[in-house]
């Protein structure tokens, strides 16, 4: 659900809300060009299908994590610089498990037997680089000897959260390589109806009001501290199978840290093209992050029907 | 005045060697002052650490040696004491807050308080220590009890006169873990007890019998490190 400003009053704002709906867009409230998301932010659904691939490495040895052939994110989106490496030990959980619950959001801290972090200095991070909360722990005091599934997780800064992700098993091997087949994801999602905005530069955002996610989980606004914009060049009718088979790989995107905030001006987007406002070209897709969370997905994904 | 939980660096000669350690201090910060040093684990637990920091040594631990860890500080009002937990001691310390003079130690080689044979270690790798009356209620993140090696709430009566301790309650998780880091615990104003669980990730309330009222387990990458009572949200 989703509400405009003019839903506080203004009865015949009301009525030719309930009639826009009824054509498939909705418009926002043209009065003060706020768009205001609420409940579901009247955001599509959105589940995908997480496969990682697995490594044997040797639990004797410093063995180095690389990533220097990755490109591309879980999305599809050009690679973040990495932040941070965490290296994780789950109990009770096998590899598939763990791929869907990371896609869920349905993974309990109490399940994760250890975990280890690095921030790399260059694209790889080995064993003898990790540490547990700023303790120099030897991993290899517990790979190989725990009875665990260990998943490796690399965390984007400036809050582009998940970008890639691998398991490792004990065995033999000094390198594990993480490339753009290491984890490949296929979105799937349910297309709602989109929301009307003006070309152009585009409404002001105000999600304070979103309490449900694209997945139908419980939301907490507050959260939510990234808000991405991407410009697909297909048509609306084309986007399911798109982002079934390549992700956002085709997108122009925009990025907005929005940490502490919740509203924003689409104007204040930046990306590696300068943005130049919302078209009638192609599909435009809104999307808001939880970038501290374990999943790969943006929490709300609307699409925008630009007028 | 403030008290803070510091630590210093340090140069020390162990068997004819020059290593470097690292070790706690209570630091005393006036409103409009210069911060106070009025006590440090060098100057008041090395002898009787002096065996352990031995064995840390031959362990291979990493240097600089930190040879006690403090991860707390509480104010015991009614005693006028600052209290320390210090992990890797495994000890809790009463400090007397103005002349900064050890009053108490409880675990560890430099206990100061007995603790009756039939009672075992009421310490653990302490996390957390507060004040309560007649008693002190610690998060024991690592604790063997009946077999199970868990992180406990554990309250310890003192009798500081008397130089002796004793179990006073304890309560853990129904199914319970051993956080890898981090965990507290917090006697609330009703009598239960709040954990948590460090890098379970989980918060647990216990009633005063100990058992569990209700639980949060949090999602994946939430740690909580500490809880405490406040008193009122505006």
């Amino acid at each position: 659900m989703w509400r405009t400003s003019t839903d506080r009053g203004r009865g015949l704002a009301l009525l030719a809300l309930v009639a826009a709906a009824a054509c498939g867009e909705r418009p926002h409230d043209s009065a003060d060009d706020v768009l205001r998301l609420v409940g579901d932010g009247g955001s599509c659904g959105l589940t995908a299908t997480l496969g990682v691939s697995s490594q044997v490495v040797d639990p004797g040895v410093d063995v180095r994590i690389s990533w220097e052939d990755l490109t591309l994110d879980l999305l599809g989106l050009p690679l973040a610089e990495v932040q941070q490496l965490r290296l994780w030990a789950f109990s009770g959980l096998g590899e598939a498990e763990l791929a869907a619950g990371l896609v869920a959001g349905s993974i309990e801290q109490s399940s994760v037997l250890t975990q280890y972090t690095c921030q790399p200095q260059a694209q790889a991070c080995s064993f003898s680089e990790l540490e547990v909360f700023g303790h120099d722990y030897d991993v290899r005091d517990d790979f190989g000897v725990l009875d665990a599934t260990w998943l490796i997780t690399l965390h984007g800064a400036d809050r582009r959260g998940l970008q890639a992700v691998g398991f490792i098993q004990p065995g033999s091997g000094e390198l594990a390589s993480l490339d753009d087949q290491s984890g490949s994801m296929s979105l799937e999602l349910t297309l709602a109806p989109a929301l009307a905005v003006a070309q152009g530069s585009g409404p002001s955002l105000d999600w304070s009001g979103l309490d449900t996610d694209a997945q139908g989980h419980p939301l907490s606004a507050y959260r939510l501290d990234m808000l991405g914009l991407f410009h697909l060049p297909v048509a609306i009718d084309q986007l399911e199978a798109t982002l079934r088979e390549q992700g956002l790989a085709d997108a122009s995107a925009w990025w907005l840290d929005v940490a502490g905030r919740d509203d924003a001006s689409l104007e204040e987007l930046q990306g590696e093209q300068g943005f130049g406002g919302i078209d009638d070209q192609g599909t435009w897709l809104l999307a808001l992050f939880e970038s501290s969370g374990v999943s790969p997905l943006p929490r709300v994904l609307v699409v925008l029907a630009p007028q | 005045m403030t008290y803070l939980l510091g630590h210093e660096t340090y140069e020390a000669d162990v068997d004819g060697e020059s290593i470097a350690m690292v070790s706690d201090t209570v630091i005393a910060l006036p409103v409009d002052g210069e911060p106070v040093e009025i006590w440090s684990a060098r100057e008041s637990l090395w002898d009787d650490l002096y065996p352990v920091i031995l064995q840390m040594l031959e362990q291979g631990q990493e240097r600089p040696l930190d040879w006690t860890h403090g991860t707390t500080i509480a104010f015991d009002e009614r005693n006028d004491r600052l209290l320390v937990t210090l992990t890797k001691a495994n000890s809790v310390v009463g400090i007397n807050r103005l002349t900064g003079v050890t009053s108490w130690v409880l675990g560890g080689n430099a206990s100061t308080l007995t603790v009756g044979v039939e009672q075992g270690t009421l310490v653990a790798v302490p996390h957390s220590i507060q004040a309560l009356d007649g008693s002190v209620l610690l998060f024991n993140q690592q604790f063997d009890r009946d077999g199970e090696h868990c992180g406990e709430a554990t309250e310890v009566a003192l009798d500081v006169p008397d130089s002796s301790a004793s179990l006073a309650w304890w309560g853990r998780e129904p199914d319970c873990g051993a956080p890898d880091i981090m965990g507290s615990a917090y006697r609330m104003l009703d009598g239960g007890t709040l954990m948590a669980g460090g890098t379970l990730g989980r918060l647990s309330w216990l009633d005063t019998q100990g058992e569990q009222v209700w639980r949060l387990e949090a999602e994946l990458g939430t740690t909580f490190g500490g809880t405490s009572h406040v008193a009122d949200f505006h």
